[in-house]
């Protein structure tokens, strides 16, 4: 029960050394038993002995959790009687949640798809660069990787911020430009029209994964054969066509990897909408939404359908790239 | 707050399978059970800001100087979240100072808080409160909370200079709209007005609109609209929208626009009032604002501001003025010696003192010794409050969350933002109005 930041390290280490320790101990204990058994035994049991940890926690932690929320689901409020579907047929008769729907939708078709472009872009780009201008260049677009989600909503608040008093400075990047323009001040993040607020949102996304993608898909080009690229030089190809024909076709499997990857965080979205805008304005995606009917509502139910849509949206991406990873496995 | 690895694990875990029932809390929501030796250090957990919290410490300490019992109190900036992940989470604080009754209502439905009937004498609680401030968090004649702060929400602040620029202080709610015409026609700004809070934009709209219900309607209507025996798009309701969207979308009437207060921080909002040539006229807030204005208008408040009630008397609505306000309660979740001291700590009239001494904070007792304000400028809003003819508790803190601290919040944005009408926002609002 102490606030001693000194003592709150030596927790730290402790349950560290005894985490990792503990858990080397346990490997090693379970081999040593194992290879007590009697030969044939021996080698059939092994592996289900170092495997089995392993299952043990993804089914404690996750799959039950998982399990449990779909049971949630056809439950009310307070997860106490039975309510069918009604929680489901309320969400889908909501209009908002439909908008909510509409939303992650966009943020899924653009931002992994603008990420990988960007991330292309710059990799292909600074690939033509020297040595030292190439790394500079790199460095600057993959930074913002290292910013949480958290962080960056908050730079990006004073990109999209404005003023309306007159008088009043502009302390937002975008309005201090449109109004020196002579524009009049507006709220850029409560435009809804054409789902403008929602690509201001997206393109912060954009410019945290851009950086992810431009160093897998730069490691990737700087893997094709020179040779290949020559001989499509040779052959009288322009530069496009040898990137689009010689190039792309190469580091393909790349840019499937980074897309889908970038696929599945977009999935989860949340912190970036709710530091932003809250929701407010029709921003609103799923993981808000769950947030808000479970901490803000108390609604567990309705908030475990909203999990569930969730999980259900997903399931399609995680089965394209498993069979991805076999085939990249099987080659 | 000591956290284990395996709780963090297991609240990881169980964040979706999370849920209002089976975890047990204190015991049962109408029996506190049995009450066990203290270990000598409390958890308070609250809604109270750091900069608020001040002469909260000060007060804690004192008593810690009386019992030895160690308290701490941490305040969190999104508490109504913070409190439900902890109490599901099987870790809730031993106290929490809950801004919105209407969550300790929540909490107390699912059996988290202990009821005080078993802890200490709320008899004579009752007797040394303002009336009627213990009755919303009164469950089936148990009650749920202590109230350790009030505050006076129907306040309207102004320059020092009000009243030599030839304004009058408005007593009717009718002059209050005359006042603004003769401040636009001086080509002046009548209000500030902001209501940028992050997550919880949209409480400064929603207490306008509870101010106006109260004046329009009365008292009973008001109770009614809060315990939604009126449902909330009756037409009453609608009309006083409409009649704030009167004010903030009369044009030069606000500061900055309808747009200027969705994105104008609720703390930097009165700030113009004290430029050289003052950028507003009027700032309606609770007595809390105090604490967010600059530093050298604090030193002396009641030499830098001016304040009045925010009148009633509306045309064919409640006669008198009817005071608008909120309080923070003090419920328990742990039964121990020490938490039954700090309550009745919290409960004696002489509470507050040093709290009283460093500002920005009103007694909930009514024999609270008026001459422990350090500031003259809190005897004269506690005058104004004693003046009223009658008080009610912040609206939305007595409906249910998803309402009080959601839609009603996140529609009026809308509405404000012109992209809902009133009615349209109402509708949305008695939609989400579940059970």
């Amino acid at each position: 029960m102490s606030d001693d930041p000194f003592l709150k390290i030596v927790n730290g280490l402790v349950a560290i050394v005894l985490g990792v320790g503990g858990t080397a101990a346990l490997y090693w204990v379970l081999n040593f038993l194992v290879g007590l058994l009697p030969g044939k035994w021996d080698k059939r049991i092994k592996p289900f002995v170092f495997i089995g940890p392993a299952i043990l926690v993804v089914t404690v932690f996750l799959v039950y959790p998982a399990l449990v929320t779909v049971m949630y689901s056809f439950a009310d409020a307070n997860s106490i009687d039975w309510v069918g579907f009604q929680n489901y047929i309320d969400l889908f008769q909501d209009d908002e949640f439909i908008g909510t729907l509409v939303n992650n939708l966009l943020w899924i078709l653009i931002v992994p798809a603008g990420s990988v472009i960007v991330g292309l872009l710059v990799a292909v780009l600074a690939d033509r660069l020297k040595a030292v201008p190439e790394r500079i260049a790199k460095s600057v677009i993959f930074m913002p990787m290292a910013i949480s989600f958290v962080g960056a909503s908050t730079i990006w608040t004073f990109v999209y911020t404005t003023r309306f008093a007159q008088g009043d400075k502009q302390i937002g990047l975008l309005s201090a430009i449109s109004t020196s323009l002579g524009f009049e001040p507006v709220a850029w993040l409560r435009i809804s029209d054409y789902n403008l607020n929602d690509l201001l949102l997206i393109v912060i996304m954009i410019w945290l994964q851009a950086g992810f993608a431009m160093v897998l898909l730069s490691s990737a080009i700087k893997g094709v054969p020179e040779d290949t690229v020559e001989a499509a030089r040779i052959d009288g190809a322009s530069e496009i066509q040898i990137f689009f024909k010689v190039v792309v076709p190469q580091i393909w499997p790349t840019v499937i990897v980074v897309f889908v990857t970038i696929l599945i965080l977009v999935l989860k979205v949340f912190d970036i909408v709710y530091v932003m805008t809250g929701g407010r304005s029709g921003t609103s995606v799923l993981a808000n939404t769950f947030f808000v009917e479970l901490f803000e509502f108390g609604d567990a139910g309705r908030a475990a359908a909203v999990v569930v849509v969730l999980m259900i949206a997903v399931i399609p991406v995680m089965i394209y790239q498993m069979r991805q990873f076999k085939k990249q496995e099987a080659r | 707050m000591h956290v284990r690895k395996w709780q963090i694990g297991a609240v990881a875990a169980g964040l979706l399978a999370v849920t209002g029932c089976g975890v047990p809390g204190g015991g049962g929501s109408d029996d506190a059970g049995e009450t066990k030796e203290g270990d000598g250090s409390i958890q308070i957990l609250g809604a109270i800001p750091e900069g608020e919290a001040v002469g909260l410490n000060a007060a804690l300490e004192t008593f810690t100087k009386e019992t030895g019992i160690k308290v701490t109190y941490t305040p969190s900036t999104d508490f109504t979240t913070e409190i439900r992940t902890k109490v599901n989470g099987n870790d809730a604080p031993d106290i929490a100072l809950f801004p919105q009754p209407g969550l300790v209502n929540d909490l107390t439905e699912s059996g988290d808080t202990l009821p005080l009937d078993d802890l200490m004498d709320v008899g004579a609680l009752e007797d040394t409160m303002i009336p009627g401030l213990t009755d919303s968090v009164k469950i089936d004649d148990k009650t749920y909370g202590v109230p350790v702060r009030v505050s006076m929400k129907s306040l309207v602040w102004t320059p020092k200079n009000f009243e030599q620029s030839g304004y009058k202080t408005p007593t009717t709610w009718d002059e209050l709209m005359t006042l603004q015409d003769q401040i636009i026609s001086k080509g002046q700004t009548p209000w500030c007005l902001g209501a940028e809070a992050g997550a919880d934009t949209g409480w400064v709209y929603t207490d306008w609109v509870e101010e106006i219900v109260l004046r329009q309607e009365g008292p009973e209507f008001y109770d009614k609209w809060t315990s939604h025996e009126v449902p909330f798009n009756d037409p009453a309701i609608v009309q006083a929208i409409e009649t704030m969207g009167e004010i903030i979308n009369k044009p030069k009437n606000v500061r900055g626009g309808a747009d200027g207060t969705l994105s104008e921080p609720f703390g930097d909002s009165p700030t113009p009032l004290f430029d050289a040539k003052p950028g507003c006229q009027l700032h309606r807030q609770a007595n809390f604002i105090t604490t967010f204005f600059p530093k050298e208008v604090q030193a002396d408040l009641a030499g830098n501001v001016g304040v009045f009630a925010l009148p009633g008397s509306m045309e064919g609505g409640f006669e008198g003025n009817p005071v608008l306000g909120a309080g923070d309660m003090a419920t328990a979740f742990t039964n121990d010696t020490d938490v039954v001291e700090l309550m009745e700590f919290f409960a004696s009239p002489d509470f507050g003192a040093e709290w009283a001494k460093s500002g920005g904070w009103l007694s909930p007792s009514v024999e609270f010794d008026n001459s422990n304000y350090s500031d003259p400028m809190f005897g004269e809003i506690a005058t104004l409050l004693q003046d009223a003819d009658t008080f009610r508790f912040d609206g939305s803190d007595l409906m249910p969350a998803q309402v009080g601290a959601g839609t009603f919040w996140s529609e009026m944005n809308a509405y404000v933002g012109g992209e809902k009408s009133a009615q349209e926002a109402a509708d949305a609002i008695e939609e989400s109005w579940r059970g």
